[in-house]
């Protein structure tokens, strides 16, 4: 679904993050994503979802080498992702309820399923109460839920989430990352960038460490 | 749903547009009124000739007591496509004087006797004229359609004015749309980037847009529409009241369906240029951004 081979990336006109990064992320995965802060976790998943390519090196995604896809074809396949992000990003004149529509909005999905799909996914996150808050008058675990909900309403292939538990206390995080289980479970393939050590010790998935611009895989 | 913040910008888009819809209004209204009002005028006095026989009384030479007048009225009532022969009472050319000239002075002056014809034909005015200048000299044609030309000169001028004025308000009213796309652009450039990376096409961007702008340049349009609407009210009291006196000056009454129907697509076509141009500039500059 994901494989990197020798990958470079690399800023305009600045020292590599990365260098010789190769892995293969297959169906049916759980991975953590770990290393310091500034280490490239987030570069590499912007590397997943094409928000930078490369400097050097291949990465293929769900059968296709991303260096051949135009950016009329970026789109389609960013659909088959969701993707969490570190600062939530919602929108914010938005209520909870049109924030996590909108990905079914985008991909033109029915009204009546829209109406029925999101206050269901909404109540399983524990939002059912604040479909019509604004995301401004929530807590930060709160509007971390509505980032996950957004991200899994349209039922991604790939999940890719950056520091998810990052603005959360140990209990919501917790919370989150069951949360996440249980939408492995039911197919997502699940990739979560991480420094929370203590987050990766309790739940037994494979981690992708980087190191010195290096990535290691450790079990 | 409202994805976009684009409140600063609606308002100033608001505002630009309906002023630009109610002088586009105005401008074609008053086009339309001139040009009914001259086309009514032109059909009136498109086959009428005025012909002024001086010394209408004088017995001509070798006609037994024939007038001057009697011989040129044989002459016109023989001619071919003359429809009708009028000779105008005393009365009323004093009366068409009158103004001009003081009541005393015209009872010392020897009138002319006008004959007003109206054709089938305007091109039989130089045989006519050869004719009626074998009679006397001093006889002449006046056709009225040629003493208006200078009229219709300065109708068909104010025409193209009011063209102009429909354009410059065009071309601004779509300037403002893309400067409002622009700064839209610019506000919402998180909020685009997010929907990108959810997996938005432009296409869905620039429709998300447009639907924006069909609100704001359909309020505009209406608000345009109601204040042209109220202007020509007034305007329609006023010169029945104020200006004529007992001249009917009716602007409504002047227009028929069809002119309102092309008045009412005014502002539908500004929101739909509108909404096409946002869709369109959206799409640029969205690929511009890459």
């Amino acid at each position: 679904m994901v494989r990197f081979e020798n990958v470079e990336i690399r800023y305009r006109g600045k020292e590599a993050i990365l260098t010789d990064v190769s892995f293969d992320l297959g169906d049916g995965n759980f991975h953590f994503l770990t290393g310091k802060s500034g280490a490239g976790k987030s570069s590499l998943l912007k590397a997943i979802y094409m928000g930078i390519f490369p400097s050097k090196g291949k990465i293929n995604l769900f059968g296709r080498d991303t260096s051949s896809i135009t950016k009329k074809e970026i789109p389609e396949i960013r659909r088959r992702m969701g993707i969490v992000f570190q600062d939530f990003r919602l929108i914010n004149n938005l209520t909870v309820r049109e924030n996590v529509a909108l990905p079914l909005r985008i991909f033109d999905t029915k009204r009546s399923i829209i109406r029925r799909h999101v206050p269901e996914l909404l109540e399983w996150v524990g939002l059912g109460d604040h479909l019509d808050d604004l995301p401004m008058s929530l807590s930060g675990g709160q509007q971390q839920r509505v980032a996950i909900a957004r991200a899994v309403i349209a039922r991604p292939v790939l999940l890719l989430a950056d520091e998810p538990t990052g603005n959360v206390d140990d209990t919501i995080a917790d919370r989150l990352l069951y949360l996440l289980k249980e939408l492995h479970r039911t197919g997502t393939n699940i990739l979560i960038a991480t420094h929370n050590e203590n987050l990766i010790q309790k739940f037994d998935y494979p981690v992708l460490r980087i190191e010195g611009r290096k990535l290691l895989l450790s079990d | 749903m409202r994805i976009f913040k684009l409140a600063g910008s609606n308002f100033f888009l608001g505002w630009i547009m309906t002023s630009m819809i109610y002088l586009a209004l105005l401008a074609v209204l008053f086009s339309t009124v001139s040009t009914l009002s001259f086309d009514k005028w032109r059909s009136a006095t498109r086959d009428l000739v005025t012909i002024h026989v001086p010394n209408p009384t004088e017995r001509i030479a070798n006609g037994a007591g024939v007038t001057r007048l009697d011989d040129t009225l044989k002459i016109l009532r023989a001619f071919p496509d003359i429809e009708s022969v009028t000779v105008l009472e005393k009365n009323d050319i004093e009366r068409l004087i009158n103004p001009l000239v003081e009541r005393d002075i015209l009872k010392n002056i020897l009138l002319p006797a006008l004959i007003e014809i109206r054709l089938s034909r305007n091109d039989i005015l130089p045989d006519l004229n050869t004719s009626l200048k074998s009679l006397s000299t001093e006889i002449f044609i006046e056709s009225h359609a040629e003493l208006f030309l200078p009229d219709g000169k300065t109708f068909s001028g104010a025409k193209k004015l009011f063209s102009v004025i429909v354009s410059l308000t065009l071309f601004v009213a779509m300037i403002s749309v893309i400067f409002a796309v622009h700064s839209g652009l610019a506000i919402n450039r998180e909020t685009i980037q997010v929907m990108h990376l959810i997996g938005a096409k432009n296409g869905f961007i620039a429709r998300t847009f447009q639907k924006h702008m069909l609100t704001v340049l359909g309020f505009s349009s209406a608000c345009g529409t109601a204040l042209a609407m109220g202007t020509f009210f007034i305007l329609d009291r006023l010169l029945k009241v104020a200006f004529f006196g007992d001249v009917e000056i009716d602007i409504f009454k002047q227009i028929n369906l069809w002119d309102w129907i092309i008045f009412m697509l005014v502002p539908v076509f500004y929101a739909l240029l509108g909404i096409i141009v946002a869709g369109v500039s959206v799409l640029i500059l969205l690929r511009k951004q890459g």
